[in-house]
């Protein structure tokens, strides 16, 4: 730094007395967590909505699943395994295609999917809500407002 | 224990409710130092230091790691002074457009010298140097604020305005200039309170 440089340094270094307002610190805190709120409750309404909308898909997607596995036969192979267990350990192999070939792909697949978005959208509608209540109610967070 | 900023932003990322209150804590005074100089009214630098943290926090998930924090709020801190201005205030087209046009020019001027001394000793005061902080395009001002208040480098002070280090510097060249024309104007004139 040469002269003019540190003279100028020296120059705005009054500039650095600015006076801080007395509740700066806790109204920036304030306003931040009312947005953190604000956000919050918007997210938990959106995940609730979701949440709530996936369980009305999943019991028609679940009923879809049951009527397939009656017409497939899904579950009268199944009930073999029960019954005749010994002679499908004979025949293994062939009975593993016929229950795969049996097997409700479409239902199940949409039931499970229905099932796990509205599981998901739930545990996220719980943890949103959660943090509806904000920072500033955090015990650690008085320490740097009082 | 005295953690850095990368590690509270990463504690903020992971949930920590502490974190983030410690980043507005370690920067509220300088941020709303820098905007009070720079915008020259404590009720607006009030208003904008909350509107800057509400961005830095809504920005947080998307903060590279490992870029410089400090440049990084600063440039927050500047773009939402500049939106409050523009909607506040009406700017003259000299203030909104990039002059970089005239950067040329600028280069072509001698570095500004040290001012004598009883000038230099007027310009220690703050409210003087404050005013005339404030005729200067906001351009030169944040240039100068950043370099000589908050002790910027260059290179910091080219990240947080976005723009590349040589027009920094020939910002700062022409600032400097300004800024001592104002006052030898102000010393030919000492009735004058603000000099045009």
């Amino acid at each position: 730094m040469d002269t003019f440089e540190r003279q100028n340094a020296r120059m705005f270094s009054a500039l650095r007395a600015a006076p801080l307002p007395e509740n700066l610190l806790k109204d920036v805190l304030a306003h931040v967590d009312q947005a953190a709120r604000k956000q919050a409750r918007f997210r938990a309404v959106c995940f609730g909505l979701g949440s709530l909308a996936s369980s009305f898909f999943a019991v028609p997607a679940v009923m879809y699943t049951a009527y397939e596995m009656g017409q497939t036969g899904f579950l009268q192979f199944l009930s073999l395994v029960w019954s005749d267990g010994g002679v499908l350990l004979l025949s293994w192999k062939e009975f593993s295609l016929t229950l795969l070939e049996s097997f409700p792909v479409v239902g199940m697949t949409l039931a499970l999917l229905a099932i796990f978005v509205a599981l998901s959208a739930l545990r996220l509608t719980v943890y949103y809500a959660r943090h509806m209540s904000g920072v500033l109610d955090h015990p650690r967070f008085t320490r740097f407002v009082i | 224990m005295n953690r850095t900023e990368q590690q509270l932003i990463a504690e903020h990322r992971a949930g920590s409710a502490d974190a983030f209150p410690e980043l507005v804590r370690r920067y509220t005074p300088e941020i709303y130092r820098f905007l009070f100089r720079f915008m020259g009214n404590a009720d607006n630098a009030e208003d904008v230091t909350q509107e800057t943290f509400l961005k830095v926090w809504k920005a947080l998930p998307r903060y590279r790691s490992g870029e410089p924090f400090r440049p990084w709020v600063f440039r927050i801190a500047r773009n939402t002074a500049i939106d409050h201005l523009r909607k506040h205030t009406p700017l003259s087209f000299s203030d909104m457009a990039a002059d970089d046009d005239a950067q040329v020019f600028a280069d072509t001027l001698p570095d500004p010298e040290p001012l004598p001394d009883e000038l230099f000793a007027r310009r220690e005061d703050a409210a003087m140097l404050a005013s005339l902080l404030l005729l200067l395009p906001f351009q030169h001002r944040e240039v100068l604020l950043l370099r000589y208040m908050e002790e910027f480098t260059f290179d910091e002070i080219g990240k947080a305005l976005g723009k590349p280090v040589d027009t920094v510097k020939s910002h700062h060249r022409r600032a400097l200039i300004k800024l001592r024309t104002l006052f030898e104007e102000l010393e030919k004139n000492p009735g004058e309170s603000a000099p045009k």
